[in-house]
């Protein structure tokens, strides 16, 4: 049985430091997708009664086409801006906030990206390799990120 | 999971025996971009400013693995239509050429760069029972996590065979992006010298087939590999080189056996910290008993094709096992005097023997600190 959790997030940076600020380098340069899965797993406690898994997914249904757009519409030429154009930048910061290490699958298949995941990690789970998927994706009503969790450990 | 068949193309052109030939000539094949500094190892016929990215990758790729897929024995070509085969994209950002620097629509309308490449080439290629199919984009370490995924599928008896495929293609995105990090050099790539001053880029795609069985003729194995993924910093490894040792050490057991490495194909980009960390993380691994392992790379020669580069370095790996003729990084002289392993120089090179050439380790590293090492091994041939 999975335990999910879900949050609606805005992108919408703070002007003061967040309280999670002290475990990320730089929290202020942080992309949307980062910050606001950042914002998620303070909100969720850091996951700190869970299980670390074998595996995790992670999940961006839009890949970085965010900050990928950023970088080039602000002239290309930003080292802060280019770095999250990689989709696993997210792992990382997941990782230090999380203060976690461990094998990462960063996976894309279009819209099915999460349900190939879920799919992947129950066949994981049944021989015996846990996982935790990480998922990120706009919220087409709100305008704000969906964050969402699903843990695969038991 | 054993290598059923392999192809590639990059600066040496197309096929892996142009790039064994570079590599042992000593063939560099980066040019300069602009006289500010960047150089890149392009395909034939390509620039900086080259259009239809994703026609180009969908058609190399094609193109590739016909010659792969034309040289399998008759009962495996049949099997792969039948058998439950799977497809692995690996690739960074050679696809968001296409749109991104054009595109007036908001990010979440536009696909993810990567499934229209994934399934324009499962269209072309249907002739094969493709069963499952995603891509997977691990910054640099992409081949590795990919050929890691693969293994993890094998195991769960998901699949019978998966190809895995890997491409980046470099245009104006990626050389502004690594020109904004300053990680660029603007004379030789020279991994591990101790005037080494940056990275040259490439573009690169490689196919790589694989099955979860031993087959007739199929004596390439790759035993293990695996990856590490660590929180510490986003664009730089930590520097004590701990995520790769983490790595190293999954690898040095599989099942009853204890890897006894003859050979590093080390990521060695040629830039102060990623040299550094890698330097470390196989000091700490093989240990002074056996630092006397020949180290050598693949980036002088080809560039940093990014996501593509395991595959690179696989496929190269490979040739070396069959041909038992190690190459060296043509463009180091002199080695990093803190360095301790044993690179393989032009100078070096002579006072090897390479005729026992059969367990090679392969590592990289990657942005968001994720690093990944390889064991390939000659295993004897099945006569099945």
């Amino acid at each position: 049985m999975t335990k999910n959790k879900f949050l609606l997030v805005s992108c919408t940076k703070p002007d003061t430091p967040p309280l999670w600020s002290a475990k990320i380098d730089r929290w202020n340069q942080l992309d949307d997708t980062c910050f606001t899965f950042c914002q998620a797993l303070h909100e969720w406690n850091y996951l700190n009664t869970y299980l670390k898994p074998d595996f995790v997914f992670l999940v961006l249904e839009n890949a970085s086409n965010a900050a990928d757009l950023d970088f080039v519409q602000s002239g290309a030429s930003s080292p802060a801006k280019f770095v999250f154009t990689l989709p696993n930048i997210c792992a990382a910061v997941l990782f230090q906030i999380l203060a976690h290490s461990g094998r990462t699958f960063c996976l894309s298949c279009g819209k099915n990206s999460l349900a190939l995941a879920q799919n992947e990690a129950k066949k994981f789970l049944e021989n015996k390799k846990t996982s935790w998927i990480f998922s990120n994706s706009i919220d087409p009503t709100s305008g704000n990120r969906a964050v969402q969790f699903f843990d695969f450990t038991s | 999971m054993f290598i059923a068949g392999y192809n590639c193309m990059t600066s040496a052109g197309t096929g892996f025996e142009n790039l064994m030939a570079a590599l042992y000539s000593g063939k560099d094949g980066s040019i300069s971009v602009n006289p500010d500094g960047g150089k890149v190892c392009f395909l034939k016929n390509r620039t900086l400013e080259s259009t239809s990215f994703k026609e180009e990758m969908v058609c190399s790729l094609t193109a590739l693995w016909k010659t792969v897929s034309s040289q399998l024995n008759p009962h495996l070509q049949k099997n792969l239509t039948t058998a439950r085969v799977g497809f692995i994209f690996c690739s960074t950002k050679g696809c968001v050429e296409d749109y991104v620097w054009k595109t007036s629509l908001p990010f979440s309308a536009n696909p993810d760069p990567y499934s229209p490449i994934v399934d324009e080439f499962i269209k072309k290629n249907s002739s094969v029972s493709w069963a499952f199919s995603c891509t997977i984009s691990n910054a640099c370490s992409s081949s590795h996590i990919g050929l890691e995924y693969a293994q993890e599928i094998f195991t769960n008896n998901q699949l019978d065979y998966i190809l895995v495929a890997a491409a980046d293609l470099v245009g104006p995105f990626i050389y502004n992006g690594f020109q904004s990090l300053k990680v660029l050099t603007s004379s030789q790539n020279k991994s591990f010298a101790h005037d080494r001053n940056g990275l040259q880029l490439g573009d690169g795609l490689g196919v790589v087939l694989l099955s979860k069985t031993q087959q007739s003729g199929m004596s390439l194995e790759i035993k293990c590999v695996a990856s590490e993924t660590e929180g510490a910093l986003i664009t730089k490894p930590s520097p004590n080189g701990d995520g790769l040792l983490r790595a190293l050490n999954r690898i040095k057991y599989f099942n009853a056996h204890v890897l006894q490495a003859d050979l590093v194909i080390a990521h060695g980009t040629g830039t102060l910290f990623n040299d550094l960390t890698e330097d470390l993380a196989l000091q700490n691994f093989f240990s002074i008993k056996n630092n006397f392992i020949p180290v050598t790379g693949t980036k002088w020669c080809v560039g940093h094709t990014l996501g593509a580069s395991g595959v690179i370095d696989l496929i190269a790996g490979c040739e070396v096992i069959k041909n038992q003729k190690l190459f060296a990084l043509k463009n180091t002289e002199v080695i990093d005097l803190n360095f301790k392993m044993n690179y393989l120089t032009s100078k070096n090179i002579m006072n090897f023997e390479a005729s026992h050439i059969k367990n090679i380790v392969i590592t990289s590293l990657g942005f968001g600190g994720v690093h990944a090492a390889l064991w390939l091994t000659h295993t004897k041939a099945a006569s099945l």
